[in-house]
């Protein structure tokens, strides 16, 4: 799964730096921004819920033009630019509104001692690598055969995404503890990261769930 | 195949949203003073393109999905603005009433001017 990541890389390079550069960087600057205008409002008393909401979207509806460039290179193709763009543009919709509508189911279920939630955040990790169907409703049944396939070490998966966005964190910290920084630095820097952190995270995933080719060369 | 697309519908809902934020991201760039400007342009753009889009995307059920965009985008817009900027919305009943009402009117007037031109444009006999 890492060499096959790293053959993507390096096959389509430029092509991953600049969506990059041009998707997940502004939307991570809007989506930091717009936490921090939630923080310095006085009379809301839970803006952590909504920077969460903020950066669990963050994270969904960047995927899909990976997705592609991933199916495409299975055919041995290349993605344009623009087609990336507009994969994006026609994703964000369904992605947008189930995050929301399933981050508030999350939200209001968490007494159930988080199980709905840890199962509703395994579900918004694998929609958006099926986000090419055609509708909603084959959408939304082939990640629940995906995630009934993979059982229990879909965990494993999450627990990988988060280790990898902590310890990049942390990494960056400590060479950086040093300086005078403000949160507006902090939030740049993050940007800047998610940049550098996400496609390897998004490639490896639409990797992971999206193996039926792989499965048929086998068999 | 007279079926109602979500995943339509919602792509559809995500490129008002997108339109939306550029729109507003311009104008908070060029600094305003007037703001019924701001709010008129706003409201022609969202609900503009829900229902330029509901005609060309859906084209089966073109009314209905105007409609029930235009009622989803307001009812979001309300609910953010209470919950996230403790706007007290729901003391003013008469302010729902007229945003969504707006927000139904402009969709639909919308849909209905590109139906007619789109049924304009097919009639015509080329010469």
């Amino acid at each position: 799964m890492i060499r096959e990541m790293f053959d993507v890389y390096s096959r389509h390079l430029i092509m991953i730096l600049l969506l990059s550069v041009f998707i997940i960087f502004p939307i991570t600057m809007a989506g930091y921004f717009a936490a921090m205008m939630s923080y310095e409002i006085d009379t809301l008393t839970t803006p952590t819920y909504f920077a969460g909401l903020l950066m669990l979207i963050n994270f969904i509806i960047c995927a899909p033009p990976f997705l592609k460039l991933v199916l495409r290179d299975r055919e041995d193709e290349k993605m344009t630019l623009k087609e990336g763009i507009l994969f994006f543009v026609k994703q964000f919709g369904p992605l947008l509104m189930l995050t929301i509508l399933l981050y508030l189911a999350a939200i209001y279920s968490m007494w159930m001692f988080f199980i709905p939630s840890a199962v509703i955040l395994i579900f918004l990790m694998v929609l958006p690598y099926f986000s090419d169907e055609q509708n909603l409703k084959s959408m939304v049944k082939k990640t629940f055969t995906k995630i009934m396939d993979e059982n229990i070490v879909i965990l494993i998966d999450l627990i990988i995404v988060i280790s990898i966005n902590l310890l990049v964190w942390a990494l960056l910290m400590y060479v950086l503890h040093n300086y005078e920084n403000n949160i507006y630095g902090y939030m740049v820097l993050r940007g800047i990261l998610n940049t550098f952190s996400l496609p390897i995270i998004y490639i490896y995933l639409s990797l992971r769930y999206r193996n039926e080719f792989i499965r048929t060369d086998l068999g | 195949m007279g079926m109602f697309q979500t995943k339509k519908f919602l792509q559809m809902l995500g490129i008002a949203i997108i339109s939306t934020f550029f729109l507003s991201m311009i104008l908070g760039l060029l600094n305003l003073d007037a703001y019924y400007v701001f709010i008129t342009l706003q409201l022609l753009i969202t609900y503009g393109t829900i229902g330029v889009l509901s005609v060309f995307w859906l084209p089966e059920t073109p009314y209905m999905s105007a409609y029930l965009g235009a009622i989803t985008m307001s009812l979001l817009n309300i609910l953010f603005s209470y919950y996230i900027f403790n706007v007290m919305i729901f003391a003013d009943p008469s302010g729902i009433n007229a945003s969504m009402s707006w927000a139904v009117i402009v969709s639909m007037a919308f849909a209905f001017l590109t139906r007619f031109i789109r049924s304009k444009q097919e009639s015509r006999v080329p010469a």
